[in-house]
């Protein structure tokens, strides 16, 4: 390895350090100066908690053995949406692909139903459905739905007009050409859509716990600001940041995966 | 030699929104079996629309296309050479076979000596991004030649590539061509790969194409490939004659 090298390497890594470094000296900072503020009577831990009030909070929890109740309800509801809609998203453009007419025909109810905020239609699926998991499903499965059509739809419209005529050359009808072309092709935009699904999917599982549930991190935010427990309220919100970055990994990784195997990175 | 192909006044109207566009016009010239036919135009002028009409992706308004008695189908090559990301060359070989629901026994050993004959069988297990420029295209040729069409329908088959790879892959596809004694029909914007590919070269006019004219390229005898023709002194004279009547203003 030349000098020059060398040093070119050693420059990147103590970049990449001092990053780190940085990193996490921000996360225990800010957890540093909200305890110290909160001891000290900067602020008053009745209104904003405390990291330590937090961590004993969690444990808490844990002892009366609700923790991973609580985070496996939501993040079952979230997962539920986020795929279901997806798959029903992919579903409906390909219908919409194969008849364009249907496409035309549609496409003003698919505009009201995109600029409409989903989470006003979460009390009539509650009233329909009944409180409980299967409506709060129903709430975060919608929200992802619209997006994943019309991005899915996006894609399908824009597959390459010439690897089309290629299967038409052959002969192939529309579902070969949907078969082999338009769906394989499109693979990196479905599982893109995937990827945007999970956040809003979190929008729909919580605000779809705050109107009606009985378990979940949606609730416990809830119940704890209506009773002033705002170590509850906290220690929730720490939880769900952990949980949906983890969640969002996953499916990066997924993505990378399906990707990778269908030679499309 | 036998007529394969014979059309006759060929004319196309397209109906767009905003106005009607006469495509093609008044078309008629016949291709005889195993010629290589080449067509030439300045772009935009209805070339490729003539492929689609002959490989009857789209109905002409006026005239006839008539495939003679035993001829039954083309292949269609285009530009980019669009072999599959997702699919390996095997699977994208056989595509065709795929779809038209034609996986024989007799039409699997074919592509496999095609396969085998032209070097690629050792790679049916590679994706696309594992071969040349030049394996690609040949892939294409032998997807193309899979189904055993009469006609073969090339579009622009070679402008995606760069110069140097794209002399040597005419080369290459035209002996692979002649092994089969295939039938050719091809497009191009290339006025020197058209002379020195084509038995027969067909100028058309900007649009509404018409045919302009038409020459026989003769360089004697002697069994040449394209990139020798090149040398000749006759290649030249076809280039400047068509070049003439293509006329090009810029």
């Amino acid at each position: 390895m030349s000098e020059e090298r060398k040093i070119y390497l050693k420059k990147i890594k103590r970049e990449k350090n001092l990053a780190t470094f940085f990193k996490i000296f921000i996360l225990i900072g800010f957890f540093a100066i909200w305890e110290v503020a909160a001891i000290t009577g900067i602020i008053d831990p009745f209104i904003t908690s405390q990291p330590s009030r937090i961590v004993t909070t969690i444990i808490n929890l844990y002892k009366q053995n609700s923790l991973w109740q609580h985070i496996l309800i939501t993040a079952y509801e979230t997962c539920m949406g986020f795929i279901l809609g997806t798959i029903l998203g992919t579903l409906i453009a390909s219908l919409l692909w194969c008849f364009p007419f249907l496409c035309k025909v549609l496409e003003p109810y698919m505009v009201v139903l995109n600029s409409l905020p989903k989470i006003a239609l979460g009390p009539i699926f509650i009233v329909w459905i009944g409180s409980g998991p299967s409506a709060i499903i129903v709430i975060t499965l919608t929200i992802s739905l619209i997006v994943c059509i019309m991005d899915v739809l996006g894609g399908f419209i824009a597959t390459d007009k010439d690897q089309i005529k290629l299967i038409q050359t052959f002969g192939g009808n529309k579902l070969q050409t949907f078969t082999k072309v338009v769906l394989p092709s499109n693979l990196p935009v479905i599982v893109n859509a995937l990827k945007i699904s999970v956040g809003m999917s979190w929008v729909g599982s919580i605000v779809g716990e705050f109107l009606v549930s009985k378990e979940g991190l949606g609730y416990l935010i809830v119940y704890g600001s209506q009773v002033f427990k705002l170590d509850l309220v906290m220690a929730s919100v720490l939880i769900l940041c952990i949980i949906a970055t983890v969640m969002y990994y996953a499916v990066l990784q997924f993505e990378k995966l399906v990707l990778k195997s269908r030679r499309m990175n | 030699m036998n007529k394969i192909l014979e059309i006759k006044d060929l004319g196309l109207i397209y109906q767009t929104k905003d106005k009607e566009l006469e495509a093609i016009k008044n078309i008629s010239f016949s291709v005889n079996s195993g010629e290589f036919i080449g067509i030439v135009g300045p772009s935009g002028c209805g070339k490729s629309t003539l492929l689609s009409l002959i490989a009857g992706l789209i109905k002409p308004s006026k005239g006839e296309i008539i495939l003679s008695e035993g001829a039954h189908s083309t292949g269609y090559m285009l530009q980019k050479d669009y072999l599959f990301p997702w699919r390996t060359i095997w699977e994208y070989v056989i595509l065709c076979l795929e779809i038209k629901k034609a996986k024989t026994k007799e039409n699997i050993e074919k592509v496999v000596r095609l396969l085998k004959t032209y070097g690629l069988y050792e790679f049916r297990n590679a994706y696309p991004d594992e071969l040349s420029g030049g394996m690609r295209q040949r892939s294409a040729l032998i997807r193309t030649l899979a189904t055993d069409p009469d006609i073969l329908l090339l579009d622009e088959a070679f402008s995606a590539l760069d110069y140097q790879t794209r002399l040597a892959v005419a080369d290459d596809i035209y002996s692979i061509i002649k092994n089969e004694n295939k039938t050719v029909l091809m497009v191009t914007h290339d006025i020197s790969e058209c002379v020195s590919l084509a038995d027969r070269v067909i100028v058309l006019s900007t649009r509404p194409a018409v045919i302009k004219s038409e020459y026989k390229i003769d360089f004697g005898n002697e069994v040449l490939t394209p990139l020798q023709k090149r040398d000749r002194p006759e290649f030249s004279q076809y280039f400047n004659k068509i070049w003439g009547d293509i006329d090009i203003h810029v």
